[in-house]
């Protein structure tokens, strides 16, 4: 349904004793937005995660890939551990990236390997950015530590 | 004379929202849906074509 030459895909994330969680207005699937062409695309995300779900720990775009016949940016939200508790939350798996060619696109790449890819951009960013660093709790430092850093970059 | 039943329709959103009822409740609580859920401005129409009957 959701349509549009420029989308954005979303994973929210909360921490559930210790452990991270997908936990999203779609559940544990990908929340895709629609964005017109004057939208500023973290605006819009902060926006509608604070009017679905409450405000937002964190909201950052980690990857973008041509897919679903757009170009579709990819976020990683950040709520607290109290927030949405009516969300349903699905523990988060390890995957594998998909990898590029010099100068070709990965043929697949599934929704758990943008996410991997998140989680290590995010990791990445707990290292090198002083507003993440000071942002996100010891529950997540400890959990991104397992995660190679990785920064921001074309998945296809 | 009493008045024909509406007809029951079901529309569902990717994300797993779903909305049963008469045309006039599922148009608005769709549109309701997109723009709060999707940032989208779906029309009637639109609604309409992604329904079918209960």
């Amino acid at each position: 349904m959701v349509e549009g030459p420029v989308q954005v895909e979303v994973f929210v994330l909360r921490m559930r004793a210790g452990r991270p969680e997908l936990a999203g207005p779609c559940g544990p699937d990908p929340w895709y937005i629609e964005l017109d062409a004057q939208d500023d695309p973290v605006e819009v995300v902060s926006r509608l995660s604070r009017n679905l779900m409450g405000e937002p720990v964190l909201v950052h775009s980690t990857s973008w890939r041509r897919a679903r016949g757009a170009v579709v940016l990819s976020f990683v939200v950040v709520n607290s551990e109290e927030q949405a508790p009516e969300l349903v939350g699905v523990p988060i798996a390890r995957a594998e990236l998909a990898r590029s060619e010099a100068t070709s696109a990965a043929k697949t790449i599934a929704g758990a390997q943008v996410l991997e890819h998140g989680l290590r951009h995010l990791a990445w960013l707990a290292k090198e950015d002083p507003v993440v660093i000071a942002t996100l709790n010891e529950d997540w430092k400890r959990v991104l530590a397992d995660y190679r850093p990785e920064p921001f970059r074309n998945l296809v | 004379m009493s008045k024909p039943t509406e007809q029951q329709l079901v529309v569902r959103c990717e994300c797993g929202f779903e909305v049963r009822g008469p045309e006039d409740e599922i148009v608005p609580a769709l549109q309701k849906h997109a723009g709060e859920s999707h940032n989208m401005k779906v029309t009637r129409e639109q609604v309409l074509a992604r329904a079918h009957p209960a």
